[in-house]
């Protein structure tokens, strides 16, 4: 929340901003506080539609990490391809932890993952999508 | 600081309000678990390795509220319950839980927490009509 503090702040000062959804909390809670303790600006999401509705309300983010299997109207690929299409300039990172035919085409992250190193993997990403401006 | 940062769990359905309540909770020093309705809060609290000892709930959250503070009495739980039964008063809530916490940095004024969740909002809803 530096955008309230400091509104003029310039934008490559800002922390990475990180959207996870992911309908189990304890799953949630753990990534999100791996990326916290990295540094980044963690934004939790609890469905597909929540985290579309973070979108469009307009707040940026740099990295999407999304389930793949979420209750509501959308899944997590469904929501992968909408961000794609909208949000050219945003990262998408699939994770399922069963490997079904989906409209996601892009390489899907395996359940279970490694918590440190996909924060590291997911850090990363966000430094670089933030360069590219 | 070596003492773990006190843990409080927010319950709120709306992302529009949650996040920026989590984020200013955080900026007090506290570690802050976010449940998106009361199913999310109900497995948090069966989970005693998240140590959450207070729960800060909007009422109007699907499976939140008395329901909640009820399951929590029944299930002897030692923690504090804060009800809101709006998203002013859960913003209020949050400023008094921040005063009243540990304060590792000063938090901007909860009242500036409120414009910003009332501004999302109209932008979300604007957006959808």
């Amino acid at each position: 929340m530096k955008s309230l503090r400091e509104p003029e702040a310039a934008p490559q000062a800002a922390p990475a901003r990180i959207l996870v959804a992911e309908d189990d909390p304890l799953i949630r809670f753990a990534i999100a506080e791996a990326l916290r303790d990295l540094g980044a600006s963690v934004i939790e999401a609890a469905t597909a539609d929540e985290a579309w509705q973070y979108l469009t309300g307009g707040e940026p983010v740099d990295v999407i990490f999304t389930d793949y299997r979420m209750p509501g109207s959308m899944t997590g690929a469904e929501l992968a391809v909408r961000v794609r299409r909208q949000f050219p300039a945003l990262e998408v990172v699939v994770t399922s932890g069963d490997f079904e035919p989906c409209e996601w085409t892009e390489p899907i992250k395996k359940k279970p993952y490694p918590l440190i190193k996909t924060a590291n993997d997911l850090m990363q990403l966000a430094l670089a999508t933030k360069q590219k401006g | 600081m070596t003492s773990p940062a006190t843990v409080v769990l927010l319950v709120e359905g709306d992302i529009i309000a949650r996040h920026p309540l989590a984020e200013y909770l955080r900026e007090c020093g506290f570690t802050v678990l976010e449940a998106a309705n009361g199913d999310e809060a109900m497995l948090a609290l069966k989970t005693p390795e998240l140590r959450i000892e207070l729960v800060l709930a909007d009422m109007t959250t699907p499976g939140s509220g008395f329901a909640l503070r009820q399951w929590i009495r029944a299930e002897k739980l030692a923690v504090e319950v804060v009800l809101a039964g709006s998203i002013r008063k859960t913003v209020e809530g949050a400023g008094k839980i921040c005063n009243d916490g540990p304060g590792l940095s000063k938090p901007y004024d909860h009242r500036l927490v409120l414009d910003y969740i009332r501004q999302a909002m109209a932008r979300r809803e604007r957006g959808q009509s």
